[in-house]
Order: C-alpha cells, then structure tokens, then sequence
C-alpha cells in the first residue's frame, strides 16, 4: 500500500470511527426497558410468592377440615360408644332389680 | 431501588408461607400423642367371632387419640359427663352383637371371657346371673386405688355386649351415664 493510498485508508478509518451522538430518547428507552425488566421480575416473584402462599393456606383449611371430619368420626363414635355402656349398665341395674335374678353379688 | 423492593416482597411471602408452615404444623400437633390403642385389647381379643349370625353388630375401638379428638368436639372444657369421659378415658373398646333369636352364641364361648377377669387385679361389683341373663361389671383400680378400668360383659337370649374403660373413671360419671345415655325414655329423637 502505497502512502496516498494509506492517507486514504485512515481517513475513511477516522470518518467511520467519529463519535455518533446516540438517537433521541435513547437513553431514556433503555433506562426504561430495564425498569420494564425489574417490574416484570419483581411481579414474578411476587406471584410466586402469593401462589405459595395461597397452596399454603389452602393445605391448612384443607387439614382444618379433615380434623374437623376425624372429630366428628371419633365423636360419634365416642356417643355410640357411651349410649351401648350407658344401656348395658341401665340394664344390667334393671335385671338385678328384676324379680327373675336368682343371684346376686355385689363386693365393694 | 426497585430490586430492594421486589427483594423486600419476596422476603414477606417467604416469612408469611413460613408462618402459614408453623400454623400448620401447631395445627397438625396432637394435643396429646400417647399412644394407649386399643388394638392392643387382649382382653377381649376375638369377641369378633361373635358378630357371626348376629343381625347386629356395633364394634367401637377409640384409643387415646381419637378420644382427645371426640373430646375437643365438645368444645373447650368438655360438655358435662360426655366431655369428663372423654377427657378422662385413654381407650373404649365396645362390641355388642343382636341375633334374631336365643341360642345363636353359647354362653360357654362368653365365660372363657368371664374367666378372664377372675384374678389379674380384677374384682367383681356385679355378678347377676339369671335364667335368662348373665352381666358382669368388673373394675381394676390404679396404684392410687382409683378405678382405671372397668369391663361390663352382659350376655343376653339375644343381645351380648362387651364393653372396656380404660382411664380415669368417676362413679359419679359412670351412674349419669347409666342414666343419661342408657334410660330409653331420655334418649333423643333425630328428626
């Protein structure tokens, strides 16, 4: 390469690498478009965190709910339990009282 | 700015799912975890056999767990004796079978239970013995000389019943139960 054509070169090299003044409102779009970006991410955790939350509240009505049904269960269970032994004693009292008993032991 | 906020909102979720965690786990805590079950019934180990050719069978087992359950259904501090029993009792055991006619069981099959409570700290209240009938209500007390169980076996033409208390049991409770749950005319009608 010869020096006019050297002289040449650099010239385009300067004129290519001369500072450019960015276009209008880029800045601000950009600034934006990260804002955009930090909104989203901040709306994505806090879904997150509503989903896990509303899973959680949802696992303690749903375990409320079945204690309030094994409760139920075992309390009717219980009555049933109580109203057998309650007519089994109250028979039993009436027998002895009864004139058919031929014998009876009572030990305190 | 906006990255401590989002940051600030997730720690919150975080805190209020690790709550919601505890409050479950206080929720799924027994209010008392003694195991005292009733499977482990010796006493009346193979009553079951009975409920054959029976037209009727009632088969309760409640240990204490279940009776912690029934007992808190009756609200904070129970509902009078219902709520005393269940408070007091760590297991109930009930079998009763109805037949349709006499001679469905042989009472020989029942005394082999009878027998069993004749010694083992057991003592007999009540020993009626009829033509037709036969009941048995036994209690063993604690170290304390407090009853802490009480069986009731009563055998009937065509009605048997086996009943086992385990706990703390009040005479006091036991007659208002005699009177409260087995008296016909007070039982409630459900519409």
């Amino acid at each position: 390469m010869d020096q006019p054509e050297m002289d040449e070169f650099e010239h385009r090299l300067a004129a290519e690498l001369r500072p450019v003044s960015a276009p209008d409102g880029f800045t601000a779009r950009v600034l934006a478009r990260q804002r955009r970006g930090r909104v989203r991410r901040a709306r994505a955790w806090l879904a997150a965190a509503v989903l896990l939350w509303v899973l959680s509240v949802g696992a303690v009505v749903n375990r409320q709910h079945r204690r309030h049904a094994q409760q139920q269960a075992a309390r009717q269970q219980f009555d049933l339990a109580m109203q057998v032994t309650g007519r089994t004693l109250y028979q039993a009292e009436q027998a002895i009282r009864g004139m058919d008993v031929t014998s009876i032991e009572v030990q305190q | 700015m906006g990255r401590i906020r989002s940051t600030g909102i997730v720690s919150a979720g975080l805190v209020l799912i690790f709550l919601t965690a505890a409050f479950a786990q206080a929720q799924n805590a027994s209010p008392n975890q003694k195991q005292d079950s009733v499977q482990g019934d010796r006493l009346f180990a193979g009553t079951e056999s009975f409920a054959k050719g029976a037209i009727k069978s009632t088969e309760v087992n409640l240990d204490k767990n279940m009776l912690a359950m029934a007992g808190k259904s009756f609200g904070p501090g129970g509902q009078g004796t219902k709520g005393a029993l269940a408070d007091g009792l760590d297991a109930v055991l009930v079998r009763e079978y109805e037949y349709a006619k006499p001679g469905q069981y042989k009472m020989a099959d029942v005394q082999k239970y009878i027998d069993r409570l004749n010694g083992g700290g057991w003592f007999h209240m009540v020993r009626e013995r009829s033509a037709t009938e036969n009941t048995d209500v036994c209690f063993r007390g604690g170290d304390d000389g407090e009853p802490r169980e009480m069986v009731v076996i009563s055998a009937q033409p065509t009605q048997l019943t086996f009943v086992h208390l385990k706990g703390r049991l009040s005479m006091s409770d036991l007659s208002k139960l005699s009177h409260n749950f087995g008296s016909p005319q007070l039982k409630t009608r459900s519409h």
